[in-house]
C-alpha cells in the first residue's frame, strides 16, 4: 500500500519539476529588463531549487535512504562506545593501600596513648556510652569500650567485635567481648586506608555491588533524582515536560529532566556542554543504553559513578567511597540523615559538600528527609528528629601522607605488576606500615634533628622493621616527613662508618678459633700499601693508639686500626661474602678501608642487615607488602615470611653480646640512662663527620637513624651526638620488649682478664665475663688480684 | 512540508528497527574462565599447642585455625595463621615448625629446611620438636640431593633419639 502512494508521489513530484522548468525560462527573459525582475528571477530559481529539493522523489529516493544510512552508521558507532565501554572494563581503579591491622590480645604490649591513637587514625567515634555502632569507643582511664568494623582481609572476613580493654603498665590486662561476657582471645581490627595509586585522572571509587546497597538508599536516590527510573526507556518525556513547564514559568533552569541514565551516560560518554548535540547524543546513548542492559547494572554503574567531591587531587566517585570518605563507614552502615546527605549532594558536589558546607549540606539534606516524609518514607517524627540532626563527619587526610613508605610499597610490588595495573585494576594492598610506630619515627625526626643543628638543611632518614619477619613498619625520607621528593631512606646511599664493624669481627668469629670476643687485637700504628694510590694510615676517631685491646673493647669503643687489620687478617673478600650472607646482595670492592665503612648503602638497605643481626643470623628479605587482592576482594598475591640463615648462630650471639655492651658501656651508653629496656646497637660516623648513623634494635623492633647534608659536607655530628639522639627518642615511643640473647646450650660464660684476654675469676682485678663459644675459650689463667677489680671495667669506658 | 513530517514519521517508525539491527551487531565479549584445582593428598600433623595459659589464648586459636585449613588442604591460608601467631609470638617454635612442613608439602625444600632450623633455635629443650624438625631437614636434604646435609640430619637424629 505504501509503495503505491509513494510511486503516485513520484509522479506528480517530476510534473512539478518539468513545470518550474518552463517558469525559470519566461523569468530569465525579463530578468534582462530591470533589477525587481532579477530578484524575481532569483525567489523563482530559489523556490525551484527547494521544490527540487523537497520533491517525493528525491526524498524517497536518495535523501530518506542516505539519511537512514548515515544515521544507522552514527547510531552504530554510538552503540560500540556504549557497549565496549560496559563490557570492558568500566573504570580504571587505583588500587588502595591500607596499614597493618592492629590485633589485640591478652598480653600485648601497648600504651594507652597508642591504642587512643590508633583509633583516632581508624577513624572512630569516641562516645560518651557504651558503642552501639561499629566504629565508635568510649574510653576512660585505662579502659576502652570498642564496637570495631568488619573488614575482608586476605585471609577471609572478620566481623565486628564490641570489646572491653584494660590497659595497665603498657600490657593488655583485660580482654572481654561485652556481649558475650568472656574474654575474647584475639581481636583484628580493621586495616587503615593509607593512600591510593591513582590513574592520571586521579578519579577514586570504591565498587559497590546492588545488592550490597540498602533499600532505603536507593528509593530516597530514585525519589529525588528520577521516580520513574523503572519504567522509563532512558529518557522520560513526562520528566522533561515538567521540567520544562517548571522553568518556564519560574523564567530560569530550577529543575532538570535527565534520567539516571541519561546522568550515567553524560558522566561515562559524553562532555558537560549545554549543546543540542550532546543532548541528542545523550538521549540516544540513553535508549541504547537501557535497550542493552538491565535497569539494575544502570542503576549500580550510576552509583559508582556519580562524582560527589574532591579530596585535594583525588576525585571522589560514587556512593562506595562517597559514604568512607565523609563518614567513614560503609554504604550500608549509614543512619537515614547521613543517606540524605549524600544523596543531597548529587545536585551540587561542591556547593553540598558537608565538610567544606556544613550549612548548605544540612539544607539539602533537609530537602531530601521532607521529600521522603511527603512519600511517607518517613514519618513526621522521624523527620522532624533526622532534620535537626548536626551534620558529623570524619577528618580525613591521610591521602597524601608516608610517601617514602609507599615508594617502598611500589618497588616491591613492581616486581609483579606493571605500573598501569596498579593504577586500573582496582587492587587492594595490604601493607607492612604501623601507624604509630611510623607516627613515632617522624616525630622523633621534627623534634630532635632543629636540636642536633640549626641549619635547615641537616637532612635524616629513619626505618623500622620488624626483627622476626623483616616487615617494614615505619620509614622517613626527609626532615619534613610528607614531603614527597627525594626519599634518602630508600635512594641516598652513604658511608656507613663503623656499623660495618661487627661484620668484621663476625667474620673472624666464625671464620677461625684463634678468634674470640677475648682475643687481643693490636692497636697500634698501621700504615698500608695501597697500589696506585697513596700509603694509607687509618687513625682512631680520638687520634690515639690503645696497645693490645681484647676485641670486645675494640668494638666496644669502635677503635679503627684493629677493624682493619682484623679485616685483612680474615681475608677482605671473607668481609664482604659475610655481608652478602646477611642479606647485602650488592657487590662491594675488596679495599681494605672497606673495613671502616668506606661502602655506601642507604638506611633500608642498613636497616635489612642489622634485621639480620636482631634475628641471631636469619636473615629475612624486607617486605612492605603482605598481600593483595583484586577488586573483588579475591587473594591474588601473598608474600610469605621468608627467612635464611648462612651464618654461625653462635657467633652472631657473640657479636650481639657485645652490642648490647655498646649499648651499655660504649660508644652508646647514652642509651643505657635514657632507656628503660636492654637494646643493642652500634654507632657509625663517616669520615669527616659527613654520615652520622645509629643502627640498633630490641626485642620487637630494628630501627635505623640517618642524619647529614644532601651535599656530603661534613656536619659536626658523629653518631652518638647525632643519629643515636632521634633513635633513642624513636625507641622510647615504640619498644617495649627488652632484647634478649636466645638460649644457646653451646655458649657458656667465662670470667676473664680484660688486661690480657686470660681465664680469671670473678671478682679478681680486670675481670669480666664474657661469652664464648664450646671449646674456644681461653686456657691459661691470669695472676687474680682481688683489690679493685670491678672498678678497672668502669673505668675502661668512663 | 507536509513530505518532510511524512519523511519523518516514517524515520521514527523505522527506528526500532534500526536499534535492533545496530544493537545485535554488537557481540557479548564476556566470557567466563573455569579454572579448577585438583586437591592435595589429605595430612595429618602433630599439633603442639602451647598450653591453657590465657597469655597463649591468642596463639591457641591461630593455631587450631592453622591446623584446620591443613586439614582441608588450604596451606596458604593456613601459613597466614601461622605468620600471625609469629608476629605475636616470633620465638613461638610449633609455628616455625608447622612452616617448615607446610614448606614440604609445596615442594619448596630449601624453604622448609631454614624453617625447621630457625624452629630449632628456640627448642632446645624440646628433644621431641627437635627431632621433628630435623625429620623435616632430612626429608628436605634428600629432596634437594644434599647428601651431606642428609647424613647430618641423620646423625642429629640419633643423637637426639639417644637421648
Amino acid at each position: 500500500m505504501s509503495v503505491k502512494k509513494t510511486k503516485s508521489k513520484s509522479k506528480s513530484g517530476a510534473s512539478s519539476k518539468s513545470k518550474s522548468k518552463s517558469t525559470s525560462k519566461k523569468s530569465s527573459s525579463v530578468n534582462s529588463k530591470t533589477g525587481k525582475n532579477k530578484r524575481t528571477s532569483r525567489k523563482s530559481k530559489k523556490h525551484s531549487a527547494s521544490h527540487k529539493f523537497f520533491s517525493k522523489s528525491f526524498f524517497f529516493k536518495w535523501l530518506m535512504p542516505v539519511l537512514l544510512l548515515s544515521f544507522s552508521v552514527y547510531l552504530y558507532i554510538l552503540d560500540q562506545r556504549v557497549t565496549e565501554r560496559f563490557e570492558g572494563r568500566i573504570w580504571q581503579l587505583p588500587a588502595h593501600v591500607y596499614s597493618r591491622p592492629l590485633e589485640l590480645y591478652l598480653g600485648k604490649s601497648i600504651s594507652i596513648e597508642q591504642l587512643k591513637f590508633e583509633l583516632d587514625y581508624l577513624n572512630y567515634q569516641i562516645v560518651d556510652e557504651l558503642p552501639q555502632q561499629s566504629a565508635q569507643y568510649r574510653h576512660w582511664s585505662n579502659v576502652f569500650e570498642i564496637k570495631t568494623r568488619n573488614f575482608i582481609f586476605w585471609d577471609g572476613e572478620e566481623p565486628e567485635h564490641t570489646i572491653r580493654v584494660a590497659i595497665n603498665k603498657n600490657k593488655i590486662t583485660q580482654l572481654i567481648d561485652i556481649y558475650k561476657g568472656e574474654s575474647a582471645d584475639l581481636v583484628r581490627f580493621d586495616a587503615g586506608y593509607l593512600t591510593g595509586i591513582f590513574p592520571s585522572h586521579a578519579q577514586d571509587r570504591v565498587l559497590l555491588k546492588l545488592d550490597d546497597v540498602p533499600d532505603m538508599f536507593v528509593k530516597m536516590l530514585l525519589l529525588i533524582e528520577d521516580r520513574r527510573f523503572f519504567s522509563h526507556w532512558g529518557v522520560d518525556p513526562l520528566s522533561i515536560a515538567r521540567a520544562l513547564f517548571v522553568n518556564i514559568v519560574s523564567g530560569k533552569t530550577v529543575q532538570g529532566g535527565s534520567t539516571l541514565t541519561q546522568q550515567l551516560v553524560k558522566n561515562l560518554f559524553l562532555t558537560q556542554d549545554k549543546t543540542l548535540t550532546r543532548k541528542i547524543n545523550e538521549a540516544l546513548m540513553s535508549l541504547l543504553l537501557e535497550f542493552h542492559y538491565d535497569k539494575r547494572l544502570i542503576l549500580e554503574t550510576y552509583l559508582n559513578e556519580i562524582y560527589l567531591g574532591q579530596d585535594r587531587k583525588r576525585a571522589i566517585h560514587g556512593f562506595g567511597l562517597a559514604s568512607e570518605y565523609y563518614f567513614g563507614k560503609t554504604l550500608s552502615n549509614l543512619s537515614v540523615d547521613e543517606m540524605a546527605i549524600l544523596v543531597g549532594m548529587i545536585k551540587g558536589a561542591s556547593y553540598y559538600n558537608p565538610k567544606r558546607n556544613p550549612l548548605h549540606a544540612s539544607e539539602r539534606r533537609n530537602v531530601v528527609l521532607n521529600a521522603m516524609y511527603v512519600e511517607n518514607l518517613l514519618t513526621d517524627r522521624q523527620a522532624k528528629k533526622l532534620s535537626a540532626k548536626p551534620i558529623v563527619t570524619v577528618k580525613h587526610a591521610k591521602s597524601s601522607l608516608y610517601p617514602a613508605f609507599i615508594d617502598m610499597v611500589k618497588l616491591q610490588l613492581q616486581q609483579d605488576y606493571q605500573a598501569e595495573d596498579l593504577r586500573s585494576e582496582g587492587l587492594r594492598v595490604f601493607t607492612t606500615l604501623d601507624p604509630y610506630m611510623q607516627f613515632s619515627a617522624e616525630q622523633a625526626v621534627i623534634k630532635t634533628l632543629p636540636k642536633l643543628s640549626k641549619s635547615k638543611e641537616l637532612q635524616a632518614a629513619a626505618v623500622v622493621v620488624s626483627p622476626s619477619n623483616g616487615d617494614v613498619l615505619a620509614v622517613v625520607g626527609d626532615r619534613n616527613p610528607s614531603y614527597k621528593g627525594f626519599n634518602r631512606a630508600l635512594n641516598a646511599e652513604r658511608q656507613i662508618g663503623s656499623l660495618i664493624k661487627p661484620v668484621v669481627y663476625l667474620t673472624a668469629l666464625q671464620s677461625s678459633s684463634d678468634y674470640t670476643l677475648a682475643t687481643m687485637l693490636d692497636d697500634s700504628e698501621l700504615i698500608l700499601e695501597v697500589p696506585n694510590r697513596e700509603d694509607w694510615n687509618p687513625q682512631n676517631y680520638d687520634k690515639k693508639y690503645h696497645g693490645d685491646v681484647t676485641l670486645y673493647e675494640a668494638l666496644l669503643k669502635s677503635y679503627n686500626v684493629p677493624a682493619v687489620r682484623t679485616g685483612i687478617d680474615v681475608g677482605l673478600d671473607e668481609v664482604i661474602k659475610t655481608l652478602s650472607d646477611l642479606g647485602n646482595i650488592d657487590k662491594f670492592n675488596a679495599y681494605p678501608s672497606l673495613t671502616l665503612g668506606a661502602l655506601n648503602m642507604s638506611p633500608v638497605d642498613v636497616a635489612s642487615l642489622y634485621q639480620s643481626f636482631s634475628a641471631n643470623g636469619y636473615h629475612s628479605p624486607l617486605r612492605s607488602v603482605h598481600a593483595v587482592l583484586n577488586n573483588q576482594r579475591q587473594p591474588l598475591e601473598r608474600y610469605s615470611l621468608e627467612i635464611d640463615n648462612q651464618v654461625q648462630p653462635e657467633a652472631m650471639y657473640l657479636i650481639n653480646s657485645a652490642l648490647i655492651d655498646v649499648a651499655k658501656f660504649g660508644t652508646a651508653k647514652r642509651l643505657s640512662q635514657h632507656l628503660p629496656i636492654q637494646v643493642a646497637g652500634k654507632t657509625g660516623t663517616s669520615d669527616d663527620l659527613r654520615d652520622s648513623w645509629f643502627a640498633g634494635f630490641s626485642g620487637d623492633v630494628v630501627a635505623v637513624v640517618w642524619t647529614g647534608f644532601d651535599d656530603n659536607r661534613p656536619t659536626t655530628l658523629t653518631g652518638s651526638s647525632g643519629s643515636l639522639k632521634i633513635w633513642q627518642n624513636l625507641m622510647n615511643s615504640i619498644a617495649y620488649q627488652p632484647y634478649r640473647l636466645p638460649d644457646m646450650p653451646t655458649i657458656s660464660k667465662i670470667w676473664i682478664d680484660g688486661e690480657n684476654g686470660l681465664l680469671s675469676e670473678k671478682g679478681c682485678k680486670n675481670a669480666l665475663e664474657l661469652p664464648f663459644i664450646e671449646g674456644s675459650q681461653p686456657l691459661q689463667h691470669s695472676d687474680c688480684e682481688v683489690e679493685g677489680g670491678s672498678n678497672w671495667f668502669l673505668n675502661l669506658f668512663n | 512540508m507536509r513530505h518532510f513530517s511524512l519523511f519523518i514519521s516514517r524515520f521514527l517508525l523505522l527506528l526500532p528497527v534500526l536499534f535492533l539491527i545496530v544493537s545485535c551487531a554488537s557481540t557479548d565479549k564476556r566470557d567466563q574462565d573455569a579454572v579448577s584445582i585438583e586437591p592435595l593428598s589429605e595430612v595429618k600433623f602433630k599439633a603442639w599447642y602451647p598450653g591453657t595459659s590465657v597469655e597463649y589464648e591468642s596463639i591457641n586459636v591461630l593455631l587450631k585455625d592453622a591446623d584446620n585449613l591443613i586439614s582441608n588442604n588450604a596451606y596458604n591460608a593456613s601459613a597466614d595463621k601461622l605468620e600471625r601467631v609469629l608476629r605475636i609470638k616470633p620465638q613461638y617454635a610449633p609455628a616455625w615448625s608447622r612452616l617448615s612442613w607446610l614448606a614440604l608439602q609445596t615442594a619448596s625444600p630449601k624453604r622448609a629446611v631454614q624453617m625447621a632450623k630457625r624452629s630449632n633455635s628456640f627448642a632446645y629443650s624440646d628433644v621431641e620438636l627437635q627431632l621433628l624438625n630435623w625429620s623435616f631437614v632430612l626429608s628436605a636434604s634428600e629432596a634437594l640431593n644434599d647428601d651431606d646435609a642428609a647424613l647430618h640430619a641423620s646423625e642429629k637424629i640419633e643423637a637426639l633419639k639417644a637421648r
